[in-house]
């Protein structure tokens, strides 16, 4: 299974909603099936050598945890293996919710790295307490990103902000980033369109973010040297001040100062699972710090989009990065790409239960996997497919998708306004008319890029499994970077990653991954919000505010834009009424997302008309919803026929005085050409009517 | 005597909005201000501010959500209060206007003859920042 980044590279400088309910199935569910169906996936990637990760019978686990010697002996001796231990740390407290998706279950076996995989994982597979047998695949490294510095031109020397500029704070390249705030100015991005951006300008008014709000960024690492992220980090303050090579807080890991490096530890070996969970000087934590220099700065880029500090004179804005206060969003560093190498499954899943262990409520992940799976199955349980005529084998995602589970889950809510916490995804760059995944899973939010222009970046994937879009940026050419995404970047970056030149404080990258990190923003900024009025939403209610909370895109999807391939080096057009409806729910909207969170006004109609009423602050109007109304609401306004949403407003007549609720149902997903393709994501938003003897159709009060 | 003139329509000019008035004082004059709602026909808030210029604003809150701002205009003749919204929509009726110490009550000028009161009271700091206004579609407000 090969995963990778999603930036392109470049350059120069109240509601419900539902998930389908993906379950392990085939050979994880069905136990008892030949050995070489338990063996998730076998396709040409790379793979950790001599250790495979299986999982084992309730009755088997139960047996080892309980000190079961002759389960663990009787296991070595039919696979082979030197020793057997859990693939992941699992903290006693968190016991029952890692049961509850079968982490416990999951143990890797190590073995001579010169036997065959293939051959130790039959052996594997022939125990009638394994299962399912998986793999243990690294993430694909990046390779190809360049970077180049950002130059401001001489009149933006750190000059503050005027008072009267449309812009939120005195961050001296603040005016460069589109993304935020896009007054259309051409000398900007050259192709800028007024609007086309997150719509965080005037959200800023109300909240800049909060310390209690982590992100968790699954990433190469970001700088905490950085000037514009050291004072935006999530810091573990008794691993800050505590002993070098000690587990000073106890949490399994050592030294996890502003997060962990899971690639550092080169293999999830016994001895560090029993030596970190016992405070232990253990060999695989050496060297396993943080380590952003090496790599393009993938990670610092994204962490600045989400929470570069605001306010502080200093450098670029972030959607979630505080007014100048220090009252930004914090951001956690979970390294699972360092250079040319990668995490493996097992330590990509100890990521994610690092994640919720430590305090994160989202996973900021732009990262995915570049093979062509267009299904949920396909994707946890892998196996045998025809794509294109050709048979492809590919590899399940069980441990991954449990582990990312175990993060989501309510029981593991790390704040108070959130029940749950939540995924943000890259849709990935390949212009795949479908999601990557794990972000085309139905519980995990999957972002897609628009530019400056607000139309699709010419990378970008669409259709199935995405669910939302953001601004990703787009190269033009060596000499205009703007329309590409300004952030934060690594400087003396260039080693071990080709094309990198110069020193990166601040660089330009396109790409779905620059997108995901708006999505994210937008959502701490939410969860921000909502701690700030005291409210509290479920992941469901939060995703489908967040959902409803976007611009419509698909009135300037006609025609074809030209477009600058990096992968060939060269224009070319593209059609934009294949991606018409198929970029998500729409363009992300920060304001409307707060004012969601808010709660929704009533809407006001005139008794005895028919009123025909402009609900785009509250959604995309031009979404596929349907309308529902309760049997009360009829009875109580009087409704002879359910209203309807035509032409991007709402049609409804009253006869009678009084007020109730309509719900706006959508989804959002799914593979319509397949009964077993790519799952949805249904959401929901309630509005509530009034009517009145007389009305506006704007809605005013006079 | 033309002294005692200029006294007088110095004074006119000083008796601005927002300060008490007597009953020499028009009802123009009266209405001008902010105003806070103390009962609608419908759960809600509702702040005037009612301008010299004769523009509006209006910050109302109908059921849950944030304030909403509307601005416009607004012209009183014979006691009747009409007014536009800045997108050019009129408003939903014309109001006779009735003031009584810092009390307003409009009640409009249909079938309806719905009546909201209203007092005289200075829009909160906090309701015009926290306010929604469609931006990007139409700046500055309804």
């Amino acid at each position: 299974m090969k995963r990778i980044f999603y930036a392109l590279a470049v350059l120069t400088l109240a509601g419900t909603a539902c998930t389908k309910e993906i379950t392990e199935n085939g050979p994880v569910a069905q136990e008892g099936k030949d050995l070489m169906t338990k063996i998730v996936g076998d396709t040409q990637g790379e793979f950790q050598q001599g250790s495979l990760l299986v999982k084992l019978d309730e009755a088997t686990a139960a047996r080892i945890a309980g000190g079961d010697a002759e389960a663990v002996a009787g296991i070595l001796a039919v696979s082979e293996a030197d020793d057997l231990f859990p693939a992941l740390l699992i903290q006693p407290k968190n016991a029952e919710v890692a049961r509850k998706y079968g982490l416990h279950r999951w143990y890797q076996i190590s073995f001579d790295e010169s036997t065959p995989l293939r051959e130790a994982a039959a052996k594997a597979a022939s125990l009638p307490s394994v299962v399912s047998v998986q793999y243990n695949s690294f993430l694909e490294p990046v390779t190809s990103d360049k970077v180049v510095e950002f130059v401001p031109a001489p009149q933006t020397k750190m000059s503050p902000v005027p008072e009267d500029s449309p812009y939120g704070f005195d961050d001296p390249y603040l005016p460069y980033q589109w993304n935020l705030v896009n007054t259309g100015d051409k000398t900007v991005a050259k192709n800028a369109v007024a609007g086309a951006d997150v719509g965080v300008r005037d959200a800023w008014r109300l909240t800049g973010g909060d310390p209690s709000v982590i992100v968790a960024v699954f990433d190469c690492a970001v700088n905490s040297m950085h000037e514009d992220l050291k004072n935006s980090l999530w810091v573990n303050e008794a691993e800050l001040n505590g002993d070098v090579n000690v587990d000073d807080d106890g949490n399994g890991f050592i030294d996890d100062k502003y997060g962990f490096n899971f690639v550092g530890c080169t293999k999830i070996t016994k001895d560090y699972v029993n030596g970190v969970l016992e405070g232990k000087d253990v060999e695989a934590v050496k060297g396993s710090l943080l380590n952003w220099t090496k790599g393009s700065g993938h990670g610092t880029h994204v962490a600045g989009i989400i929470g570069a500090e605001n306010g502080n004179g200093t450098g670029v804005s972030s959607i979630a990065g505080g007014t100048g206060k220090g009252d930004g969003v914090r951001l956690m560093s979970c390294q699972i790409f360092e250079g040319s190498r990668s995490a493996s499954d097992a330590q990509n899943a100890a990521a994610f239960i690092y994640a919720a262990d430590n305090g994160a409520c989202i996973a900021q992940c732009s990262y995915g996997n570049s093979y062509a799976i267009t299904s949920d199955d396909m994707y946890i349980n892998g196996g045998e497919f025809k794509i294109d005529g050709k048979d492809v084998k590919i590899d399940g995602s069980p441990l991954e998708n449990a582990a990312l589970k175990y993060f989501l889950d309510p029981a593991n809510s790390n704040h108070q306004s959130l029940e749950g916490n939540i995924a943000v995804f890259a849709a990935g760059n390949h212009r795949q008319p479908y999601s990557s995944y794990p972000g085309a899973l139905p519980y995990v939010i999957s972002v897609t890029a628009f530019g400056a222009d607000y139309l699709p970046g010419g990378y970008t994937n669409y259709g199935p499994g995405c669910k939302v879009a953001a601004p990703g940026g787009e190269y033009f050419d060596d000499k205009n970077y703007g329309m590409m995404i300004l952030s934060t970047g690594v400087s003396n970056a260039a080693q071990g990653s080709p094309g990198i030149e110069g020193n990166q404080n601040y660089v330009y990258m396109q790409g779905t991954s620059m997108a995901c990190p708006h999505v994210s923003g937008v959502a701490a900024l939410g969860i921000s919000y909502a701690k700030k009025i005291g409210k509290k939403l479920t992941r469901d209610e939060f995703q489908s505010l967040l959902l409803t909370s976007v611009n419509e895109m698909d009135a300037s999807l006609t025609g074809t834009k030209d477009y600058y391939d990096l992968s060939s080096y060269s224009w070319t057009k593209l059609d934009l009424g294949k991606y018409k409806g198929k970029m998500g729910t729409g363009a992300v909207d920060a304001w409307k997302f707060l004012m969601a969170i808010e709660g929704t006004p009533t809407i006001l109609t005139q008794a005895g008309k028919k009123m025909s009423i402009d609900i785009s602050r509250y959604c995309n109007p031009y979404d596929n919803y349907t309308v529902s109304v309760d049997s009360a609401t009829k009875t109580a306004l009087g409704l002879a026929s359910d209203p309807v949403i035509r032409n991007g407003k709402l049609e409804i007549e009253c006869s009678k005085i009084g007020s109730g609720k309509i719900v706006l149902k959508g989804a959002v997903g799914k593979d319509a050409s397949k009964e077993d393709g790519i799952g949805e994501m249904s959401y929901v938003r309630e509005l509530s009517i009034a009517s009145r003897p007389f009305a506006t159709s704007n809605g005013g009060w006079l | 005597m033309k002294k005692l003139l200029y006294i007088f329509s110095a004074l006119l000019i000083l008796a601005g909005c927002g300060k008490d008035k007597d009953s020499k004082i028009s009802l123009e004059e009266q209405l001008c201000g902010e105003w806070h709602s103390t009962s609608l026909s419908v759960s809600g808030d509702v702040y005037l501010g009612f301008r010299e210029d004769k523009t509006f604003e209006m910050y109302q809150k109908i059921g849950s959500g944030a304030y909403r701002l509307y601005r416009g205009t607004w012209n009183l003749e014979n006691g009747l209060l009409t007014g536009k919204y800045n997108d050019g929509e009129e408003w939903a009726a014309a109001y006779d206007v009735e003031i009584k110490d810092k009390n307003l009550t409009l009640t409009s000028k249909n079938d309806a003859a719905e009546s909201t009161r209203y007092t005289r009271c200075e829009i909160p700091a906090e309701v015009k920042e926290g306010c929604e206004v469609v931006v990007k579609s139409c700046e500055g407000g309804l």
